[in-house]
């Protein structure tokens, strides 16, 4: 019994050997993902794919243009992890989805630093990128803790004292005593920033373990810039349609995109079904059939992907508040032009496959690498720079930022206040599909010959 | 009227494999053609030739009057293939196949379904009219696989081995069909079963190593063989009840006699053409 078991092992394994799909599949699939997975997650975590932490950009626009706001931009640029950039229409940015969070440094902060008080300072954020911001917030904090209390300490601790009945005699030793024990906590917190730099600790992620003892409660990303006159303003609050979920809007974009590209690919290897049951060679028998064969195809693709789609959005709507009806018209047109590119590569991996078998391989290897890429799965901000360039040429991402622009910010088709259109994505997904079609129909013709056309 | 095929020189060669070298056929106006050839003869080729599917690397073909090169549509609009395979959509049923392929020609509703309707009585599918292909024994989806080469009334019709593995009553319903198209239609049959060929086809061009090695009526064919059937002579027996005094006569005489056969037969003319060493690998 074991003889004829080890026999059927050899047979097996020497099958599966010679079938490059089950290869692809096993061995080159988990790595690939592993290293997309793993690769993202620490960007997501800080770090970069150096090993130190990656930075996240920072918009200021710095409106008082004073010492002090300059000394704090100083003090953020310095900052581990944060990668400063000047703007003028910060509240435009983050209302487009540019940037995940702005610091709006208002006129008059110098003149309040230097009154002794604590300035106030306006923290834009994109609540749909709330690792970034998280991210962010905790990294900007010794930097704005140096610059507020550091400079108003002083004065602050002074008047504290004085509201307690504390003896006046004694206020300049319990201030010096307090500068000493500020610089230490000062020095600790540089050297705990030094040593998440050298990756021995998490990154600055905030987690429960940085809320007070005791559970009080407290919102790390409010409380805690309030507390330094930090006014937290959230600025992509919906303009049109019911209240949205950014969480929802995302997962409904990621699906359209990833299950249209499975779906179409797998409505796309009917042609390899044709071939193999003899109807192609039938259909290629009628006159003029070249061109045909393949319009029908992507137009078969493009109705099941329709279909797909509305199924899919409808039920968002009913059950999750997915603002389909307020922008039906965006949505129509971006589904339109993903169904088109998507379609497109459906064809092209048809015609470039032999079989159903290696179709089905190398698109899924190839979907979830996109998907990944894409920013299907997690922020593509937090992924390492060279990913998000990568994920510049996936058509996941144009669909992706087209449907989020829509669903999220409440984007138009073009532009309308201070709000972008989603037309270059618009644009660009009718090009990728027109690009993927193009090549489709010439390994179409390659292969099949162009006799019969 | 010219020829319904007229193929000269042509060759066709695929990396260092030739299919066809040189290949000389002609098929007359209402003629059913038999072409026959071991595997790798280039038979599949030659149709993919004629079919509009492949063009050669040399030589000339007319089809119909009209250059494949230049006139493809011309031609298919006119011509019928019945591929080896069974092509046909198992999700469909039979109505449904029939009617899509004859969609594909353009063909009005009206007349899409009395063709429908000619095919599925022609066919005898007609009680199976409504059900799925995928359900239809083989024989069922040979008979539906000729008929819906037929849909759009073609006058050159080719068939690539249409009754691979059928039961005797179906290859004979087949076979009954096809005869029935004699005098409508021109017809090229390609097959490994010489019985078929002998049934049906006027004239028999047998093929190898990419060219016609032997061309003609069965009966010119066999005169053709004798000198390569070797020494053998034909002893012709009014009945089978001659047979053992035949042999008696033979044994008493002294006359060495190993085989008894009543005439040479298709395949062993075919054998003795074409040799036999096995072919593996059609071109």
């Amino acid at each position: 019994m074991f003889q004829t078991a080890l026999h059927l092992v050899r047979k097996d394994l020497r099958i599966f050997f010679r079938d490059r799909t089950a290869l692809l599949l096993a061995l080159v699939l988990p790595i690939v993902l592993a290293t997309v997975f793993g690769t993202a997650m620490k960007g997501m975590a800080g770090e970069s794919s150096g090993g130190g932490i990656k930075p996240l950009p920072l918009l200021v626009e710095d409106r008082d243009d004073s010492e002090a706001s300059r000394s704090l931009v100083a003090r953020l640029e310095a900052q581990d992890g944060i990668l400063v950039r000047k703007g003028t229409d910060a509240h435009s940015e983050v209302r487009n989805g540019d940037v995940a969070m702005a610091l709006v440094i208002d006129k008059g902060y110098g003149e309040q630093s230097a009154a002794g008080k604590i300035p106030e300072l306006r923290l834009l954020q994109d609540p749909s990128k709330m690792l970034s911001v998280q991210v962010l917030t905790a990294r900007m904090m010794p930097a704005l803790v140096q610059q507020t209390i550091g400079n108003a300490k002083g004065p602050l601790f002074r008047s504290f004292l004085a509201d307690t009945g504390f003896p006046v005699a004694g206020i300049d030793r319990a201030e010096g005593m307090f500068q000493t024990m500020f610089d230490g906590m000062t020095g600790l917190a540089a050297e705990l920033q030094h040593e998440e730099a050298d990756g021995s600790q998490d990154a600055a992620v905030p987690t429960d373990a940085a809320k007070p003892a005791g559970g009080s409660g407290m919102d790390f990303l409010h409380d805690v810039p309030k507390l330094l006159g930090v006014k937290v303003e959230d600025v992509t609050q919906a303009t049109t349609g019911p209240p949205k979920s950014a969480g929802v809007s995302h997962a409904f974009a990621a699906m359209a995109v990833m299950m249209l590209m499975f779906s179409m690919v797998a409505g796309a290897g009917t042609l390899l079904d044709e071939q193999d049951q003899g109807t192609l060679l039938r259909l290629r028998l009628v006159p003029r059939a070249g061109d045909a064969i393949l319009l029908g195809k992507t137009l078969f693709l493009a109705s099941i992907g329709a279909l797909q789609l509305i199924v899919l959005f409808l039920f968002g709507m009913f059950v999750f508040d997915v603002p389909v009806l307020p922008n039906l018209f965006e949505l129509a047109v971006i589904s339109g032009a993903t169904v088109f590119a998507v379609a497109g590569m459906g064809m092209l991996f048809a015609t470039y496959s032999r079989t159903r078998k290696q179709l089905e391989g190398s698109s899924t290897l190839i979907i979830l690498a996109m998907s990944a890429l894409g920013g299907a799965w997690f922020p593509r901000e937090m992924t390492p720079d060279l990913f998000q360039t990568l994920g510049k040429f996936t058509l996941t991402a144009w669909a992706m930022d087209a449907y989020h622009g829509v669903l999220w910010y409440g984007k138009r088709l073009w532009p309308a206040g201070e709000l972008n259109g989603v037309w270059p994505q618009v644009a660009v997904l009718m090009a990728i599909g027109c690009v993927l079609l193009l090549l489709a129909k010439s390994a179409f013709g390659r292969r099949f010959g162009s006799v019969a056309g | 009227m010219e020829d319904a095929i007229s193929l000269s020189g042509l060759q066709r060669r695929f990396g260092e494999q030739t299919a066809l070298a040189g290949l000389d056929l002609v098929l007359h106006r209402g003629e059913f053609l038999g072409l026959l050839g071991p595997n790798g003869a280039g038979k599949t080729t030659t149709l993919r030739m004629i079919s509009c599917v492949d063009r050669p690397d040399a030589g000339t073909v007319r089809v119909l009057g009209c250059d494949p090169a230049t006139d493809s549509p011309k031609i298919l609009a006119r011509m019928g293939v019945v591929p080896q395979e069974l092509a046909l959509y198992d999700s469909l049923t039979a109505r449904e196949n029939l009617d899509f392929f004859a969609g594909l020609y353009g063909m009005p509703t009206g007349q899409r379904r009395e063709r429908v309707g000619w095919a599925l009585e022609h066919a005898g599918l007609v009680d199976r009219a409504s059900s799925r292909v995928g359900g239809f024994s083989g024989g069922m989806k040979r008979r539906l696989n000729l008929v819906a080469a037929l849909m759009h009334e073609p006058e050159l019709v080719l068939l690539d081995e249409p009754t691979v593995g059928v039961d005797p009553q179906s290859r004979n319903h087949l076979l009954e069909m096809i005869d029935g198209l004699r005098g409508k239609v021109s017809l090229i049959y390609t097959t490994h079963q010489m019985g078929e060929i002998e049934r049906l086809c006027d004239r028999i061009a047998i093929m190898d190593q990419g060219r016609v090695v032997a061309n003609g009526t069965l009966e010119e064919l066999r005169i053709q063989a004798e000198d390569s059937l070797g020494g053998d002579h034909r002893l012709e027996l009014q009945d089978g009840a001659q047979m053992e005094r035949a042999m008696q006569i033979l044994q008493r005489e002294g006359v060495a006699c190993s085989t008894i056969s009543v005439g040479a037969d298709l395949e062993s003319i075919f054998l003795a053409t074409t040799g036999k060493a096995l072919r593996d690998g059609e071109a």
